[in-house]
């Protein structure tokens, strides 16, 4: 068969498989009608208006950027690549909101990485839809270290990694992370308790005392311990990736979204997917092409564009742009643009305990230990990593407990299900220049466009924290009491991020320290692409302070019309 | 109607079986796994099926269906990556797990927010697990 036969052929499979098989049983949750994807604008701007700010994305970074840069006046016009999602969306049933959620379209990854290996065509797990990837994010937000925006002067040079400082301090920042920790209700912050822990974060608990570990609790999340920002307080349903069902947990789609909506200054277009910026001689973007939910192209005037896509997307995006005076993608005179990808160094571990854990019931990261996350070379790598509780359902953990896994050895684990506290550790990756997006040479979307392929290698630092992380957190389950502990591979990353990274150096970065192109000053980026590096924390959280900072920054020069 | 004969179709049940064995369930759960494969199949997938069933057959000395567990096994790694097993085991792992009447089995408890979650129903309930 031809190689595009058999191209085919897998594409139909996949289509296949995401339709999967009826079901054998009812779910005992009534299954909710899918709502009615229907856009109500509360006001419409003409696609020649070039007076507007044109967002492409309204996940963590696009969201919070709309609803920040209406507060303050500017209007703006919102391209959602996929459906509109309420609540009634949201079911408590891993599948049926992997297959509602998540960007399937393909792509492809290369490398010695276990995720190029495990994922060659999907390596990456993030969502398509209002609210974007705040749809399954676990709202994990724990604090950015300050040595962490130093890293090439706390590390040193690190052969193979592309080491930097990011262009500001901790302390630069710190009054747009505290207002981002206070708008999204972090818990353990501002007065907010912290939730009480579940069961799994006794295990946690208890495996930390034991291995002498003193810096632990039932982790701060933005998911509301009590009622807070017009949200609910947490049920501890357990779905926090299904797009929390409680209404307790923050998302773009429940907080900043409606808000950037009923000022009446932000129209949010979806099934707009955005497919090329066009720049004109003065160094300035003018419009974004996007195609709509009927498949027609459409054009959108700007008087600036800020991308939000997720680091596929969005380098893909300006990729694709390129032309005549950016030959090697928008933006990208410093060849930068692409390149650094990281994901963090991640692991999940599963301790089978002797009496039921239940791990399906309350937050999904439900505890954190911070006792690794410093750095301390003498670990024999540079950074750190914290390390958690963490509960899976039935099906996502027969899926990702080995992704290639069958047979009696495999099936015993999963038979102990109720009795399995599931761990993990989330760690900085280094940036890598070759670790990269680039655009797939023959294999096209849907749209006509080539497919983002990613090149992945692990970094020595990276192999050597992941095997001390795997060892410290089978140590820890050991601790508590586990009898045997399985150690998982990485899943697909939803944590993507460098590949449009901040440097004070135009010839070394993309973006300022404001997410602003060096090479044209009306175009910005607001996802985690901009990270110079990729800090342990999970990067939700400071991509929602950057966007704060971004609107803020963008204001002041529109005022000042430099912009 | 799919082109999947009852022999294909039992190979398929029993291959579902080795890939993730469980002697608490009945054949049901991955008989119903197999009804919807070949409810869904179009002709390529058929022939995928119909390929991989005869492997699977002169890979040991008896048709798969005939062989003891261990023989099963075997006969299971010889053609471990190939396209038909990664779509067998796939389509099996995903659904076999999704299913309430096997998660009844390990414990799983399956959707809880009509219930009110487990903010007051034992979240927090192992009382069994030691202070230090």
């Amino acid at each position: 068969m031809s190689r595009g036969g058999q191209r085919r052929r897998r594409q139909r499979q996949r289509a296949r498989a995401s339709r999967g098989p009826e079901r054998n049983g009812k779910p005992a949750v009534k299954k909710l009608l899918r709502t009615i994807e229907r856009d109500v604008p509360t006001v419409t701007y003409g696609q020649d208006d070039d007076s507007v700010v044109v967002i492409i994305g309204s996940g963590a970074g696009g969201g919070t950027l709309a609803n920040e840069l209406t507060r303050n006046g500017i209007d703006v016009v919102l391209l959602e690549a996929g459906p509109r999602f309420t609540m009634d969306d949201f079911v408590n049933d891993e599948w049926t909101m992997w297959e509602r959620f998540t960007w399937k379209d393909k792509r492809d990854a290369t490398g010695s990485s276990p995720v190029a290996r495990d994922f060659a065509e999907a390596p990456t797990w993030v969502c398509k839809g209002y609210g974007g990837s705040t749809l399954h994010w676990a709202a994990m937000c724990p604090r950015v270290q300050p040595h962490e925006f130093r890293a090439l002067s706390t590390y040193g040079a690190v052969e193979g990694a592309n080491l930097a400082d990011w262009p500001f301090t901790f302390e630069e920042i710190e009054p747009w992370y505290v207002r981002a920790e206070n708008k999204m209700g972090v818990t353990g912050r501002n007065g907010i308790p912290l939730h009480p822990g579940n069961n799994v974060y006794k295990l946690l608990a208890l495996g930390a005392k034991r291995m002498g570990y003193r810096d632990f609790d039932p982790n701060p999340t933005a998911i509301n311990s009590v009622p807070y920002g017009g949200r609910n307080s947490c049920d501890q349903i357990g779905f926090c990736m299904q797009g929390c069902r409680s209404g307790a947990k923050w998302s773009t789609m429940n907080s900043e979204l409606p808000a950037a909506e009923a000022s009446g200054r932000c129209e949010v277009r979806t099934h707009a997917m955005a497919v090329r910026i066009e720049h004109d001689d003065k160094n300035r973007v003018r419009e974004v092409v996007y195609i709509d939910g009927a498949g027609e192209t459409q054009r959108q005037r700007a008087r600036l564009v800020c991308v939000a896509a997720n680091a596929f997307e969005t380098t893909r995006l300006l990729l694709n742009s390129e032309s005549s005076r950016f030959p090697d993608g928008l933006a990208n005179s410093s060849g930068q643009l692409g390149r650094n990808y990281m994901r963090h160094t991640t692991g999940y571990l599963y301790g089978v305990f002797e009496r039921p854990v239940h791990m399906n019931r309350g937050r999904v990261t439900g505890g954190i230990v911070r006792d690794e996350a410093g750095h301390d070379d003498s670990r024999g790598f540079v950074a750190g990593y914290f390390s958690g509780s963490l509960g899976l359902g039935l099906p996502f953990l027969a899926a990702f407990m080995n992704p290639k896994g069958w047979g009696r050895e495999y099936t015993s684990w999963i038979e102990q299900y109720d009795h399995l506290g599931g761990f993990h550790f989330n760690g900085e990756d280094l940036p890598v220049e070759t670790n990269r997006i680039t655009l797939h040479t023959s294999e096209r979307d849907q749209f006509g466009l080539p497919i983002p392929t990613l090149h992945l290698d692990d970094h020595p630092n990276d192999i050597a924290m992941k095997a001390h992380a795997n060892e410290k957190t089978r140590d820890l389950a050991l601790a508590a009491g586990a009898s045997r502990v399985w150690i998982a591979p990485p899943l697909p990353a939803s944590h993507n991020m460098g590949t449009c990274r901040m440097s004070r150096d135009p010839e070394r970065g993309v973006l300022n320290g404001f997410g602003q192109s060096h090479d044209l000053e009306n175009l910005f980026v607001s996802d985690g692409s901009q990270f110079t590096t990729s800090m342990a924390p999970n990067p939700t959280l400071l991509i929602v302070a950057l966007a704060i900072r971004q609107a803020e920054h963008i204001r002041d020069r529109m005022a000042a019309r430099d912009l | 109607m799919s082109g999947l004969d009852a022999h294909c179709r039992a190979t398929l049940v029993a291959m579902a079986r080795q890939l993730f064995p469980h002697d608490a369930l009945d054949d049901a759960p991955y008989a119903d796994i197999v009804r919807s494969i070949a409810k869904e199949a179009d002709a390529e997938r058929v022939g995928l099926i119909v390929e991989g069933v005869a492997l699977l057959d002169s890979a040991m000395e008896k048709r798969f269906v005939d062989l003891p567990e261990e023989r099963k096994v075997a006969a299971l790694k010889e053609i471990e990556g190939s396209e038909f097993f990664n779509d067998i085991r796939g389509t099996t792992v995903r659904n076999l797990y999704r299913n309430p009447v096997v998660w009844a089995h390990f414990g799983y408890e399956g959707p809880s927010s009509h219930l009110g979650g487990y903010v007051r129903r034992g979240f927090d309930d192992a009382a069994w697990v030691p202070e230090k």
